[in-house]
C-alpha cells in the first residue's frame, strides 16, 4: 500500500505530470461549463494520450474529469444553465443567490463544496480499496460473468429513458465487441469481409469519438446559435467568493451527508451524478431547519448539490477499477483509456497497478482544488465561454475529433469509423437508446465471453457452475429481480390506481 | 417511415445478422454469439413492435433514476436540458446536411490529405454553414491548420495522411 502511494507521489512531483494535470484541469473546467461538450472533450483528450506513459495519461484523464462538475456549476449559478447534468440542482439555489447580488458567494460555496466533496469521496475510495481487494479475490470467471450480466442490467435499468431500449443498446454493444479475431477460439468472426482492418475488432478510439463527440456536435448545431443561451449574466465579486469559500464550514453536516449520498450513488452502476444531485438536495431540504428557504438562494442547497456530484467520482471509480464495470459514460471513457494503455481493470489492476489508482486519486483531488480556485477567480470568463457561437465551436471541435480518431493508429479508415459511429450515436441519442449501455456492452462483451468460456472449462462443460456458487446465485437472483421490475412496477401502479 | 421505426428496423436486421452468422462458426465460437444475439433479436423486435403498439414501450418506461429523482422531489426536467424527441419539422434537412459535411470531409481527406481538406472544410463550413464572416473563418482555419501541424505532426509525431493523389499508403481493409 505504502510503496505505490510513494510512487504516485513521486510521479506527481514530476513537472511534466503536474503540467499535464493542470492542462487537464483547465480544459475540464472549460468543457464542464459548456453544456453537452464535456464527454466529447474527454474522448478527444483520451486520444492525445496515445503513446504517453500510462501514469501521465491518467493525470490528464483525472484532471479533466475532476474539474468538469466544478466548471458546470458556474453557468448553473450565473446563467441558470447547468454545464453538466449533475449540476442541475445547483441552479435551484445558486442562481437565485446570484440574482440577489451574491454571485461571488454562490460561486465560492460551490467551489469549496466541490473540492471538499471530492476529498471525502477519494478518502472513502482509499479506505475501501484494501477491503474490496478481499472481495475481488473471491471472484472467479463465473462470478465475473454474472457480474457483467448484472452490471449491464443495472445500467439499462438505471439510465434515463426506456429500459427496453437500454437493453437493446447493451445487446448491440456486446455484439459489436465480438467483431474481430477471437483469441479464445482462434477464429476471425463477423469481419464483414475485412481480413485486416477489423482483425482487432472495431477500433475503440474512433468509435468513442464518433459516439460522444461527432454526434454531440450535430446536436449543438440543432440547438442554436450559441453553446448555451442564458439570461442575464451576473458579475462575480472576489471578496464574495472568498466569503462563500469559508462559509461551507458552517454546514459540516450537510457537506458530509451530501458527500456520502454522492459516494453511494457513484458506486451503483448507471446511477451517476444526476441522481446523487437531486437525492442529496432533497435530503438537505428534509433535514434543514429552514426548508422553506430552499429554492430562494440558500447556502445549504448549493452545498448539497455540489458536494454530492464531486464525491460521486470516488464511489464511481471503485467498480470501474475493481471490476472493470463503468457506471457512467465518463467512467466508460476512462475504462477505454485503461485499455488503450494496456491496463486491465480487476484484481490484477489493484495488485499490480496500485500506483495508477493513487495517481487517479491524487489527480482528482488536485484537479478539484485547481478547478475550485480557477472557478472562483475566473467565473466571469467561464460564463462568457458558454456564449461562444456554434459556427466557431463545431468546425474546430470536429477537426480535432477527426485528427484524434486518426492519430491513435494512423489509419485513414478510422476516420470513416468515427463518422459512421457519429451517425449511430446521433440516432441512438435522438431516439432514446442509451449510449452508456451501448459502450459498456462494447467494453465488457469480450471479457464476458472470456469469463463464460473459462467457467465452462473449469466445470468441464457443466452449466451448473453458474447455479451452484453463492456469489453467482445472488447475482443471478438480483438480475432476475431487475428484469422483473417493469412488471412489478406496473402491477404496483395498477393496484394503487 | 418514421426515424425511430427505421432505427428499429436497422437494429433488428443487425442483431439478426449476428444471429444468423453465428451458425457459421463451430463450437463455442458460434455458441456464445448465438446466445447473446438471440435475446437482442427478441428485444429489438419488441422495441420495433413498440413503435406500432405504444403500450409495449410504456410497460418498460421504468428508470431507477426517474423513480428516485421524482421521489427526491425533483419535478420536471433539468433546467437548460432539452428533452430528446424525434426530429422536428425542418430538422431532418439540417441533420442530413451536417452528416454530409462530415462525410465529404472524410472523402476529401482520403483524396487530398489532411491539410488541403482542413483548409477547404474549415473555410467552407464556417462561411456557409456557420454563418461566420471571412475574418472568423480565416481564424478558425488557421487555428485548425496550426493545431494539426504543431500538435499532431510536431508534438505527437503523428504522420498525417497525405492523400491518395499524393501517393499516400492506403492501409489494407
Amino acid at each position: 500500500m505504502w510503496e505505490p502511494l510513494m510512487q504516485a507521489m513521486g510521479m506527481l512531483s514530476e513537472p511534466m505530470n503536474l503540467l499535464v494535470l493542470a492542462v487537464g484541469a483547465v480544459s475540464g473546467l472549460i468543457l464542464g461549463a459548456l453544456p453537452g461538450l464535456f464527454l466529447a472533450g474527454l474522448t478527444i483528450g483520451m486520444t492525445f494520450t496515445f503513446g504517453w506513459d500510462a501514469e501521465t495519461a491518467m493525470f490528464l484523464m483525472a484532471g479533466m474529469m475532476g474539474a468538469a462538475t466544478e466548471g458546470g456549476s458556474v453557468p448553473a449559478i450565473l446563467l441558470n444553465i447547468p454545464g453538466e447534468a449533475p449540476n442541475a440542482a445547483t441552479c435551484f439555489d445558486g442562481h437565485p443567490m446570484a440574482r440577489r447580488g451574491e454571485a461571488g458567494r454562490a460561486v465560492g460555496l460551490a467551489a469549496a463544496s466541490s473540492f471538499l466533496g471530492a476529498v471525502v469521496g477519494m478518502c472513502f475510495l482509499m479506505i475501501l480499496i484494501p477491503f474490496v481487494k478481499i472481495i475481488v479475490l473471491s471472484f472467479g470467471p463465473p462470478e465475473f460473468f454474472m457480474l457483467v450480466v448484472f452490471g449491464l442490467l443495472t445500467v439499462a435499468y438505471a439510465a434515463r429513458g426506456n429500459m427496453l431500449k437500454g437493453l437493446v443498446s447493451a445487446g448491440i454493444g456486446v455484439l459489436l465487441s465480438l467483431i474481430g479475431f477471437s483469441p479464445v477460439h482462434g477464429v476471425l468472426r463477423f469481419n464483414f469481409g475485412s481480413d485486416n482492418y477489423l482483425w482487432d475488432g472495431i477500433p475503440l478510439v474512433p468509435f468513442f469519438i464518433g459516439l460522444f463527440a461527432i454526434a454531440e456536435l450535430v446536436n449543438h448545431v440543432l440547438r442554436g446559435d450559441t453553446i448555451a443561451e442564458g439570461g442575464q449574466r451576473l458579475k462575480v465579486g472576489l471578496f464574495g467568493a472568498f466569503r462563500g469559500f469559508l462559509e461551507v464550514f458552517h454546514y459540516k453536516t450537510t457537506l458530509v451527508r451530501s458527500s456520502a449520498i454522492g459516494i453511494l450513488a457513484g458506486i451503483i452502476p448507471g446511477i451517476g451524478g444526476v441522481l446523487a444531485n437531486f437525492l442529496s438536495y432533497s435530503m438537505a431540504v428534509q433535514f434543514s431547519k429552514n426548508p422553506e428557504k430552499f429554492g430562494t438562494g440558500t447556502a445549504e442547497g448549493i452545498i448539497a448539490s455540489e458536494a454530492s456530484n464531486d464525491a460521486k467520482d470516488g464511489g464511481a471509480l471503485l467498480p470501474t477499477i475493481i471490476f472493470g464495470i463503468p457506471g457512467s459514460a465518463g467512467m466508460a471513457v476512462l475504462l477505454g483509456a485503461f485499455i488503450l494503455h494496456g491496463l486491465q481493470p480487476g484484481f490484477f489492476f489493484v495488485r499490480e497497478h496500485m500506483d495508477i489508482v493513487f495517481v487517479l486519486i491524487f489527480g482528482f483531488v488536485i484537479s478539484n482544488f485547481l478547478a475550485s480556485l480557477m472557478a472562483a477567480f475566473g467565473a466571469d470568463i467561464l460564463a462568457r465561454v458558454t456564449t461562444l457561437r456554434v459556427g466557431y465551436v463545431v468546425p474546430a471541435a470536429f477537426l480535432l475529433s477527426v485528427g484524434g480518431a486518426y492519430a491513435a493508429r494512423e489509419n485513414v479508415w478510422d476516420i470513416g469509423i468515427a463518422i459512421a459511429a457519429g451517425v449511430m450515436g446521433f440516432a441512438f441519442n435522438r431516439f432514446g437508446f442509451s449510449l452508456v449501455t451501448l459502450v459498456i456492452g462494447f467494453l465488457l462483451g469480450v471479457r464476458a465471453e472470456l469469463s463464460f468460456v473459462q467457467s465452462l472449462q473449469i466445470s468441464a462443460g457443466s452449466y451448473a457452475i453458474f447455479f451452484t456458487r453463492p456469489v453467482t446465485i445472488v447475482l443471478m437472483l438480483l438480475s432476475i429481480l431487475l428484469l422483473c421490475l417493469p412488471w412489478l412496477t406496473s402491477r404496483k401502479a395498477k393496484a394503487s390506481s | 417511415m418514421k426515424g425511430s421505426t427505421l432505427l428499429g428496423v436497422i437494429l433488428v436486421f443487425t442483431s439478426l445478422l449476428f444471429f444468423g452468422w453465428s451458425f457459421s462458426y463451430g463450437g463455442m465460437a458460434g455458441f456464445v454469439p448465438l446466445v447473446l444475439s438471440f435475446p437482442t433479436v427478441a428485444l429489438a423486435i419488441l422495441c420495433l413492435a413498440g413503435e406500432r403498439y405504444p403500450r409495449i414501450m410504456s410497460a418498460f418506461e421504468v428508470s431507477l433514476e426517474d423513480v428516485l429523482t421524482s421521489a427526491a422531489g425533483a419535478e420536471g426536467s433539468i433546467p437548460g436540458e432539452e428533452v430528446q424527441t424525434g426530429p422536428k419539422a425542418g430538422e431532418m434537412g439540417l441533420i442530413t446536411r451536417m452528416f454530409l459535411w462530415f462525410f465529404l470531409f472524410g472523402l476529401l481527406v482520403f483524396i487530398t490529405g489532411f491539410y488541403i481538406s482542413t483548409l477547404v472544410f474549415a473555410l467552407a463550413f464556417t462561411r456557409l454553414q456557420g454563418g461566420i464572416g471571412w475574418p472568423g473563418a480565416v481564424f478558425i482555419t488557421a487555428l485548425a491548420l496550426g493545431f494539426f501541424y504543431f500538435i499532431f505532426e510536431e508534438t505527437l509525431a503523428v504522420d498525417l495522411f497525405a492523400g491518395v493523389i499524393f501517393g499516400a499508403f492506403i492501409p489494407p481493409l
